[in-house]
């Protein structure tokens, strides 16, 4: 694909900060084959923007983000950042590109060391880096923790004695210490409670704001995604099937997966219920997929040739990017198999 | 509506060493015959430990039921020995629990665990139990090959379509759903809440539906109760509790959830944590994290109020 055609939020001035091109991440199953994680991802990222990446469990929406960062090595392909490739990066550069990117992970109390304060936790990313000692150290990290809303009483506890919400915001503080511009959020209200989750949302978006971050905002949760993202990006087998702006995908959805998708969250409107479009089946297994789209086996529009075919996305026009040859007709389509479902209730 | 479940003032602690932990203060429900209700509330608000209750199914030496009345269909749960009550579970009263993968037995097929449930209640012979459950699994959407599986050779929502099968074998009058869907995919869980409608239209079952999700709620109950501190804090039809919240811990749960559709507002967060039933605060339990707390709200445990015809708040100072 040439560089003109990739998805970009507008061929604009704007230089995107990431460019992924190509990225593949196979696992080797002893005696299974290989298991297609991430199977040729190509996505620029946009300076200060969050993009949601959506999908089910087992799209490989997480391997994304660890390989964005290299904390597992990528099988082939590239992500360049600051005119480094991480995928190739050698230990020095890759110490550098550490300090610019962090991670948000879904279970602070699993990614929190159990045996440490708060303040040495947060403390860490500094001696690591050698950035400050004494106390000038003990200074940032205050700092620090009173800027995402930590009180000081916080720091001196071990993170068994937080709550999900207050580890949370330790993650995020220990994400924020070095002023990162990029950071991938893993899932990371979705081990929350729902008022607790608003205070981490808003903290997120709060802090955007404040340190001009970009986000790579993984989640499950379509409202949340919708939420916090100006883009959002549909995975689907190790495959982006829909890349959009925001109210765009919301909207005017394009790839029967993303209809589907949105038309399975249970809403609290109650003039919208009861337009469903059911999947049948499970999620395939990303083990040794088959030749063809990968969502064709579910596909309620799905022709012969689909299953043949594995569509590239294509731009449909202002930043809307979908890999369905047939997406002029989904919506018609989708329009005809909602009125039929709900004649039939 | 004829009452099936009918909860009175129930009280439920659980004592742990030292600790007295109040899981449930006070709580009245009730279910008729062939309704959805949903029971919504954060970690801790003691849904689960209402359900349980009503199974009788409280940890031994544990969980205690300190005060309250628990009829099911006219006879008093609490009173019935443990014969009768294990004649109720699984017939009359079946859960499905949130995690399928912990609640089917390993070391036995899928098959077997349903075909199980046939033999003890139904007292069917084997070869009756089996065709009964090749019915019920197709019912779920399960092809009869995969009797002879075993729960870990299946997908997460098709574990969860086990346990349903399993619930629904002795054709229950009241289904306990305790966060059936929460560890499924959405277009998973969109096919288990469809089969779940139309298992409700079909056979009338009444349905307790344990779940943080409103959307759900919102879906497949007629009537919801909001917990907050082992207590019910409102309670009426989804549609009037949705679109007129009075207490202002729903109004808060509501604001609290990101929207699918219209413009996108700041998020309203409910400041503070959720309360600790080890420590639960004097007065209307929410007040610390309330705005609008009065001096009466920290003293007083709120009395609940009917505001509109079947709509009750538990709330001194509610939204009008």
């Amino acid at each position: 694909m040439d560089e003109m055609k990739v998805n970009t939020v507008q061929s604009g001035t704007v230089e995107p900060l990431i460019r992924i091109r190509g990225l593949k991440k196979y696992f080797d199953i002893p005696g299974k084959g290989k298991l297609h994680a991430v199977d040729g991802l190509m996505l620029d990222i946009m300076p200060k923007e969050t993009i949601g990446l959506v999908g089910e469990s087992g799209c490989g929406k997480s391997t994304v983000g660890n390989v964005l960062l290299r904390l597992t090595d990528a099988t082939d392909g590239s992500v360049e950042f600051d005119g480094v490739d991480i995928v190739k990066a050698n230990r020095k550069e890759l110490k550098e590109i550490r300090k610019k990117t962090q991670m948000i992970f879904q279970d602070p109390y699993s990614s929190l060391n159990p045996r440490k304060t708060v303040r040495a936790i947060l403390e860490e990313p500094y001696k690591i880096h050698k950035l400050a000692k004494g106390q000038e150290l003990k200074d940032k990290v205050d700092k620090l923790a009173n800027s995402v809303g930590l009180e000081p009483y916080v720091l001196d506890k071990y993170p068994h004695e937080l709550d999900g919400g207050k580890r949370q915001m330790v993650g995020i503080a220990r994400a924020l210490a070095l002023n990162p511009e990029f950071i991938v959020c893993d899932e990371p209200v979705s081990a929350l409670d729902v008022s607790v989750q608003a205070t981490i949302i808003n903290l997120l978006i709060d802090m955007q704001k404040e340190m001009g971050l970009t986000y790579l905002f993984i989640s499950h949760d379509l409202s949340v995604v919708r939420h916090i993202s100006n883009r959002v990006a549909v995975m689907y087998l190790g495959q982006l099937v829909e890349v959009a702006p925001t109210d765009e995908i919301f909207e005017n959805p394009l790839h029967p997966y993303t209809v589907a998708l949105l038309s399975a969250v249970p809403k609290i409107d109650f003039e919208d219920q009861s337009r469903r479009i059911i999947l049948t089946g499970d999620v395939p297994s990303p083990l040794n997929p088959k030749e063809g789209c990968r969502f064709a086996p579910r596909c309620w529009m799905a022709c012969d040739e689909c299953h043949n075919r594995n569509p590239e996305l294509t731009d449909t026009g202002d930043g809307h990017f979908v890999a369905c040859p047939y997406w002029r007709d989904t919506m018609k389509k989708a329009a005809e198999l909602m009125e039929s479902s709900s004649d039939e209730s | 509506m004829e009452d099936l479940l009918k909860i009175e003032d129930l009280y439920v602690e659980y004592r742990v060493g030292g600790t007295v932990a109040k899981a449930i203060n006070g709580v009245d429900l009730t279910i008729g015959k062939g309704e959805a209700l949903g029971l919504v509330g954060e970690s801790g608000a003691g849904k689960t430990t209402t359900a349980l209750s009503v199974l009788n199914l409280l940890p031994e030496k544990i969980g205690f039921i300190t005060k309250g009345k628990i009829t099911f269909d006219g006879r008093s749960v609490l009173d019935m020995s443990d014969k009768e009550m294990s004649g109720i579970r699984g017939s009359k009263i079946s859960m499905v629990f949130q995690n399928p993968l912990t609640s089917l037995n390993p070391v036995f097929t899928v098959g077997h665990q349903v075909e199980m449930v046939l033999e003890h209640h139904k007292h069917l012979n084997k070869k009756e139990a089996r065709a009964e459950a090749v019915k019920l699994f197709a019912m779920v959407g399960i092809p009869e090959y995969r009797l002879n599986d075993y729960p870990h050779q299946f997908s997460g929502g098709m574990r969860q379509r086990v346990g349903i099968a399993a619930a629904l074998a002795c054709s229950p009058e009241l289904l306990i759903a305790d966060e059936p869907t929460t560890a499924l995919d959405v277009t998973i869980q969109a096919q288990i809440l469809e089969m779940m409608k139309d298992l409700q239209k079909q056979y009338s079952t009444s349905l307790l539906m344990i779940t943080h999700n409103l959307g759900i709620i919102a879906e497949l109950c007629q009537k919801v109760a909001i917990m907050y501190g082992g207590k019910i804090v409102e309670y009426g039809t989804v549609e009037e509790v949705f679109n007129h919240p009075k207490h202002w811990y729903t109004i808060g749960l509501i604001n609290a959830i990101p929207k699918l559709k219209g413009e996108r507002e700041r998020l309203e967060s409910i400041p503070g944590l959720v309360a600790n039933s080890q420590d639960l605060p004097g007065g209307c339990s929410f007040h610390p994290r309330c705005r609008y707390c009065t001096e009466q709200c920290m003293n007083e445990i709120p009395a609940t109020e009917e505001v509109a015809e079947g709509h009750y708040v538990a709330c001194w100072n509610r939204r009008t």
